[in-house]
């Protein structure tokens, strides 16, 4: 019998911070979007009090000490190396994972009938728990969006595990649709005024009624509802097609050396990724986004503003990429507004066999063996140890992260301490 | 007329040596490997008080945490206690649990309700580089000893007749 499976963490930022922090155990925890705007991740604890759900922080700071609320900022480097722990630990015990985000796989797995799946997810959680200290749900299902319906049951109870049974229905009838994957508020509304109410009623349509009415994938919704998997599965090997980097700036700013340094410091980062993946671009497209404010002459220029640079030949480094960027920054630059966000997308990828065997550029030869040494370094004393002047050397316009916890496993200077 | 022009090699030849010992090549040797084998259960800590010092953890240490292991009396484990992470032997006498240190000047932490402990992991390897600080002067290595003629009669070496045995052998050749 085929079934798939779906592992979630629960509160998964919160769970890695808790790993390392323990005093944050039973305490409101929160961690913070990029540049500490909104709350993404909360703890129990935190959820118990009956917020918005992405309450930003700049609302809550005032009560946060009386309410004991604990805030991070966004760590990707911890979180990152704990899903890479939970989806190894996951692949060595399944025959097929699909992971679908940072914190959420699908596995997929053909035993007979009489195989005992809820011991098996108790199994599978019991080892995560005890290898990496995150706790996580697990529900099984005959398709995806069934085992996504299993695991938000499985979560509310105690042992974190739920079988979806033969007969669904009755758990269907008593699920609202805007707790079915991929059915929104909007769509729900939709649905509502067709007097479907439930799950189990979405389930009890015709597919390719609900084809022609909606569109394609709510038919793909309502057959796996029946229990027809019917979402492809996704590949997450084919080839990369572009490779972008943005962030906010930590404030607004009409600086003009924020923008420059900020785009060619991302740049820095796309590139060093395109080394990693063995890829060279052959375009990089530039833009920035601007707040409402403007206090220039009419007419009011637009809030975004982007810019695409072709290299004459396919690059796979910034030094060289630097000489092209550098003077296509004023395409972007608008005067009297100030700018919240930069970024970069590097496209058109074609293999880095292009860039080297180049014969026309014989100076980039030099230029790549340098971002390559770049690299070993980076690699081995921390990222920004070197650095062009280009990207800026204090880079006041970093974003902020007043609440970040240490990269406890993945830098020797930034281990936990035991006393 | 198109059978005059040779091929076009598509591809570069890699021609490598062929190694001896290509049969022979084994994992390097990894560190990882030696202080746990289970790499996504393991976790370094550093140690920050002198509580194990008797069991030749000192401060500055990096600590090899397996959590994967199961937790033993006499184990060295790393355990949070309200809060805080510590490194101690795990130690159970009768149905009595507590954590005790290797250092006269720390008392033992007797489990009960009031204190929130918590089993973290069990410590597997001591990892401490040699640092030497300020300012170094290269020492001169000493001058090899030269190098002595050897012969067979004063490394006295026994030949027992074998060169005897061979001038027979070289001279019935010769014959």
């Amino acid at each position: 019998m085929k079934m798939t499976g779906l592992l979630d963490c629960n509160n998964f930022y919160v769970s890695c911070e808790r790993v390392f922090d323990p005093t944050l155990n039973g305490r409101p925890v929160a961690v913070l979007s990029n540049n500490d705007g909104s709350c993404i991740s909360r703890s129990n604890e935190f959820k118990a009090l009956n917020l918005p759900k992405r309450i930003p922080y700049y609302l809550l700071k005032d009560y946060a000490d009386r309410l004991g609320i604990v805030f991070r900022s966004s760590n990707y480097c911890l979180y990152g190396d704990m899903s890479n722990r939970v989806m190894r630990i996951l692949r060595d015990m399944v025959p097929q994972i699909e992971q679908y985000s940072i914190d959420e796989s699908f596995f997929h797995m053909d035993f007979s009938a009489a195989f005992d799946y809820g011991a098996f997810g108790a199994a599978v959680r019991k080892k995560i728990l005890r290898w990496t200290g995150i706790p996580c749900g697990i529900g099984f299902a005959k398709t995806k969006t069934l085992a996504k319906i299993a695991n938000h049951i499985g979560k509310k109870t105690p042992a974190g595990i739920f079988v979806m049974p033969e007969d669904v229905m009755p758990v269907l009838k008593d699920l609202p649709l805007n707790e079915v994957w991929g059915i929104s508020w909007r769509l729900e509304k939709r649905l509502l005024a067709l007097g479907i109410r439930n799950a189990g009623e979405l389930a009890e349509c015709d597919s390719e009624d609900i084809r022609k009415k909606f569109n394609v994938l709510l038919a793909q919704t309502v057959l796996e509802l029946q229990g027809t998997p019917a979402i492809p599965r996704d590949d997450f090997n084919g080839p990369v097609k572009q490779i972008a980097f943005s962030r906010s700036f930590g404030a607004p700013t009409g600086s003009r050396d924020a923008i420059r340094e900020s785009v060619a410091h991302y740049t820095a980062i796309a590139a060093s990724k395109l080394r990693a993946l063995h890829e060279a671009a052959s375009f990089l497209y530039i833009y920035a986004h601007y707040t409402a404010e403007y206090n220039g002459p009419a007419p009011l220029p637009s809030g975004y503003c982007g810019h695409t640079v072709a290299f004459p030949v396919p690059l796979t480094e910034h030094i060289s990429m630097m000489r092209y960027v550098a003077p296509a920054v004023r395409h972007i630059i608008v005067p009297g507004r100030k700018a919240m966000k930069t970024g970069v997308v590097l496209f058109e990828l074609t293999g880095e066999a292009c860039a080297k065997g180049d014969l026309f550029e014989q100076a980039n030869e030099k230029n790549i063996a340098l971002a390559e040494t770049m690299d070993a370094i980076n690699r081995k004393y921390g990222r920004n140890t070197l650095f062009l002047a280009e990207e800026g050397i204090k880079r006041a316009w970093t974003m902020k992260q007043n609440f970040l916890s240490r990269r406890f496993t993945t830098n020797w200077n930034e281990l936990p301490e035991v006393k | 007329m198109s059978d005059i022009f040779p091929p076009l090699m598509s591809d570069a030849v890699q021609a490598g040596f062929p190694s001896p010992a290509e049969h022979y090549i084994e994992r390097e040797l990894d560190l990882n490997d030696y202080l746990s084998p289970n790499r996504d259960a393991v976790y370094y800590v550093r140690v920050a008080g002198e509580s194990m010092t008797g069991a030749d953890i000192f401060p500055g240490d990096i600590l090899c945490v397996d959590r994967s292991l199961v937790f033993f009396d006499g184990a060295i484990i790393i355990a949070s206690v309200d809060g805080e992470f510590t490194v101690k032997y795990l130690r159970k006498e009768g149905s009595r649990i507590y954590l005790e240190a290797a250092n006269p000047r720390f008392p033992p932490i007797l489990f009960s309700p009031a204190q929130d402990i918590r089993f973290w992991g069990v410590v597997t390897g001591v990892v401490r580089k040699i640092r030497y600080g300020g300012f170094r002067r290269s020492i001169p290595e000493p001058e090899p000893r030269p190098m002595q003629n050897v012969s067979i009669r004063n490394a006295g070496v026994r030949l027992n007749g074998t060169r005897e045995k061979y001038k027979q052998k070289l001279d019935g050749n010769s014959e």
